[in-house]
């Protein structure tokens, strides 16, 4: 349960998951939220989309938020020829991960950022712009990097989980399982 | 003094949002809806983080965004 009362998703029996929850309830928010997300992982950028979603996965896997490191690792995977071991690798491992060191000098400033702009330091911004940074791409992966900071504290999911929990401490792991075959059949 | 080049005489999130219109549209029409759109809260108690979790928490998320903005030394 979300702590505030969102739409319920019929098809799902319960919220929408993750930010959609809070997307729903606010439509007038959700829209230019939107609209700024898909100006900054889809518009034109010198950064490719799989970059760009990169980065948003690593800060959401950074702020502990199960939803959006789930999605936009997906996301990302999808534009990167289906590497999910790299984008894995982007969330715990990004230092040694197999991309361009560019891209690995952005994630250590959105890194900084997740921990508060003022961690920021000029060589942090030197050393991404030493390795081909433009003031244009340092400027979007910190904006990426502040708006997934504000959409990954939006989703309250670890309701649902108790709430699975519980049915799971009453009935077992069998009947849970049984429970959710027989809602197939009605 | 700015990480990056900004355009001149603009102080705190006013710089970035010049440098970039294109994220600064929808950033300034949430902050618009937020702070100064129809709401039961006053304008004023959004400005000044209004007690209501919700509320606090959108504004809160706001503010961390726009502080991380200026990218200042």
């Amino acid at each position: 349960m979300a702590y505030i009362q969102l739409p319920i998703a019929e098809e799902l029996g319960r919220e929408f998951p993750g930010i959609l929850g809070p997307m729903t309830f606010r439509p007038e928010t959700a829209a230019p939220l939107n609209k700024l997300v898909n100006v900054l992982l889809r518009g034109e950028s010198t950064l490719s989309r799989g970059e760009r979603e990169m980065i948003a996965t690593h800060v959401s896997w950074r702020n502990d938020c199960f939803f959006c490191q789930t999605i936009h690792g997906a996301v990302a995977a999808a534009q990167l020829g289906h590497d999910e071991v790299l984008v894995q690798k982007v969330k715990t491992d990004w230092e040694d991960a197999k991309i361009s060191p560019k891209l690995k000098a952005l994630l250590n400033i959105a890194g900084k950022v997740q921990l508060g702009g003022k961690h920021v330091t000029s060589e942090d911004i030197a050393a991404a712009r030493d390795l081909g940074a433009s003031d244009l791409e340092i400027h979007d992966t910190v904006l990426i990097a502040a708006v997934f900071c504000m959409c990954n504290r939006a989703p309250q999911d670890a309701g649902i989980y108790r709430e699975r929990a519980a049915l799971i401490v009453e009935h077992g792991y069998t009947g849970v399982t049984q429970a959710a075959i027989a809602t197939l059949h009605h | 003094m700015p990480h990056i080049t900004l355009p001149d005489g603009l102080p705190g999130i006013t710089g970035p949002l010049a440098f970039r219109p294109e994220t600064a549209r929808p950033m300034r029409a949430m902050a618009e809806f937020l702070l100064r759109g129809p709401n039961t809260l006053s304008s004023a108690d959004r400005e000044s983080l209004p007690p209501i979790p919700r509320a606090r928490t959108i504004v809160t998320s706001a503010r961390q965004v726009m502080r991380q903005l200026p990218l200042t030394t």
